[in-house]
């Protein structure tokens, strides 16, 4: 039974993980399940929730825990700018354009934090992030990623039922699956989908927050975050937001599992075949058919 | 006159549209008074359809203009339109596949106006529509092709409209559904909603309505009672072949 408790213990660190990969890609499959865009500015948003979060620690000494608020409110302001100033005023066909213009704002957010904060690391240092939580003798689980898991299972769960059970929602899901006729039942495309935007660019935002404490913080940190949470949404059914976060949670422990057995090195290369993998055979997804 | 004491429901005057650089409607000049069922035939690419979208919104009209109630919507927004009391029912149902039965109604009386009167709203579309509350249930997209006209036709009536727009509401359906679906056309007129219904099922859409345009290459070829129109030499030797 030695190998047991390892691999227990490495399944667990992946669902905490998992849960905030979850968040992220439920962000942009709802993005791309509405407008059929990819948003390539996602890793950016997660950085810029990062970066507030770790401002208002360092400068307003605020807990990131209530910090990743603000984040997620600075961030769905952001998102829905985006969109009404720039994204809307691009025609539906022009895919190209698109993936441009979001990549092109993802570099905008990027280098103005690399001329504001610098290039350097930061990390947070806080009482919290030392304590462990223990499970028996051999399980350990990390404070402050129990916590980051707890909120963003929250918020996962939260962003969910307010896509399936409210008006709002309803509206979005109706445009993600007619665009033509949306409109036709009253529906407000432009501010729906400012709103779906801004909510998107708040899903990643409140992660980043909640990433803050147990990760480390430089302007390009969103780019590997960005890869993987479209990875996370091909593999969920693209544009399924159920689907992507279940696609989280396996990304994570398959991480995890990874890097206990591999070496963390590999962690990414397994992403990529798996990746390659879904593209190949189920394009469509895993975890379900195409929709929002 | 239009301008003063009771304008007619809808006016449309000299109205001209087009796809980019085509061309779709050259003149089309009508009136829609309120309570009446009025049917625009005329053959596949004349124009009825892009009629309709002009009223919707859905297509900005080039030239002229486009009154409702007196007000020239011609440049207002579609979902503007819509709670103003315009609904537009489309061609080929355009329901959302899977979205429930009673999600679509719910989403029908998405507008302000309508919203707080949702529950009682349904109640009225499943006494009129029996067969979408046995399925409300049920996704749009596993329905057969009556029952989703019938929902089409149920979540354009959702918003309460003043003005229902049905685009091809026979398509694509056996004659038994056809009969159906103009039966429950007659009921909606009877029930006070000013219809324009555009057909090309020219017999079926003449009977239910009290008046009647022919389109043609864009424009009002003809216009009258529907008995008049189909008792027309022209209209029957063009689409009944007679």
């Amino acid at each position: 039974m030695s190998w047991f408790y390892p691999f227990l213990q490495a399944v667990l660190d992946g669902i905490l993980t998992g849960s905030l990969y979850a968040l992220i890609a439920m962000g942009m499959a709802l993005i791309f399940g509405v407008m059929r865009i990819v948003n390539f500015a996602h890793g950016a948003f997660l950085m810029l929730g990062m970066y507030a979060t770790w401002v208002i620690f360092e400068y307003g000494h605020v807990n990131p825990y209530f910090g990743f608020l603000a984040a997620g409110a600075l961030l769905f302001a952001i998102g829905a700018a985006v969109y009404a100033g720039l994204v809307r005023h691009i025609p539906v066909q022009a895919e190209f354009m698109i993936i441009l213009l979001t990549l092109g704002v993802s570099l905008i957010c990027v280098d103005t934090v690399l001329l504001v904060f610098g290039a350097d690391y930061h990390q947070l240092n806080f009482p919290l992030l030392g304590k462990n939580f223990r499970l028996g003798s051999q399980i350990s689980l990390n404070a402050p990623w129990l916590i980051s898991f707890g909120i963003a299972l929250l918020a996962a769960a939260g962003l969910y039922l307010f896509v399936m059970r409210t008006m709002f929602g309803r509206a979005a899901r109706a445009i993600a699956q007619n665009p033509y006729s949306a409109p036709l039942m009253g529906i407000n495309i432009h501010r729906v989908q400012a709103v779906t935007f801004g909510l998107g660019a708040a899903a990643a935002g409140i992660a980043g927050g909640l990433l803050l404490p147990v990760f480390y913080l430089y302007p390009d940190v969103g780019h590997l975050f960005n890869l993987k949470s479209f990875l996370m949404v091909v593999m969920g059914g693209m544009g399924s937001i159920e689907g992507a976060a279940a696609a989280g949670l396996v990304l994570g422990v398959v991480e995890s599992l990874t890097s206990l057995y591999w070496g963390n090195e590999w962690a990414l290369v397994v992403d990529f075949v798996i990746f390659i993998l879904v593209l190949s055979f189920r394009p469509s997804g895993i975890f379900g058919s195409q929709r929002a | 006159m239009s301008d003063h004491g009771n304008p007619p429901l809808l006016e449309m005057n000299e109205v001209e549209a087009a796809y980019g650089d085509f061309q779709a409607l050259f003149n089309i000049t009508l009136t829609v008074n309120r309570g009446e069922i009025v049917t625009l035939i005329g053959a596949n690419g004349a124009g009825k359809t892009t009629t309709l979208r002009v009223i919707s919104g859905l297509l900005r009209s080039k030239r002229g203009t486009v009154k409702f109630q007196g007000q020239e919507i011609s440049k207002t927004p579609v979902h503007e339109i819509v709670a103003r009391g315009i609904s537009h029912v489309p061609e080929g149902r355009q329901l959302f596949p899977y979205m429930t039965v009673e999600e679509h109604l719910v989403l029908g009386a998405y507008v302000d106006r309508t919203r707080p009167k949702i529950p009682r709203l349904l109640e009225e579309q499943y006494a009129m529509f029996p067969r979408l509350k046995e399925r409300r249930k049920q996704a749009a997209g596993t329905l057969s092709g009556g029952e989703q006209q019938m929902l089409a036709i149920a979540r354009g009536l959702m918003s309460e409209p003043k003005l229902l727009l049905l685009d091809e509401p026979s398509l694509g359906l056996a004659p038994k559904l056809v009969d159906e679906v103009f039966q429950k056309i007659q009921q909606i007129g009877e029930k006070g909603v000013t219809v324009m219904v555009v057909e090309q099922n020219v017999v079926d859409g003449l009977s239910v309505s009290s008046r009647g345009y022919v389109v043609e290459n864009g424009a009002i070829l003809l216009q009258g009672a529907s008995s008049d129109l189909l008792n027309n030499a022209q209209v029957r030797a063009a689409y009944l072949g007679l």
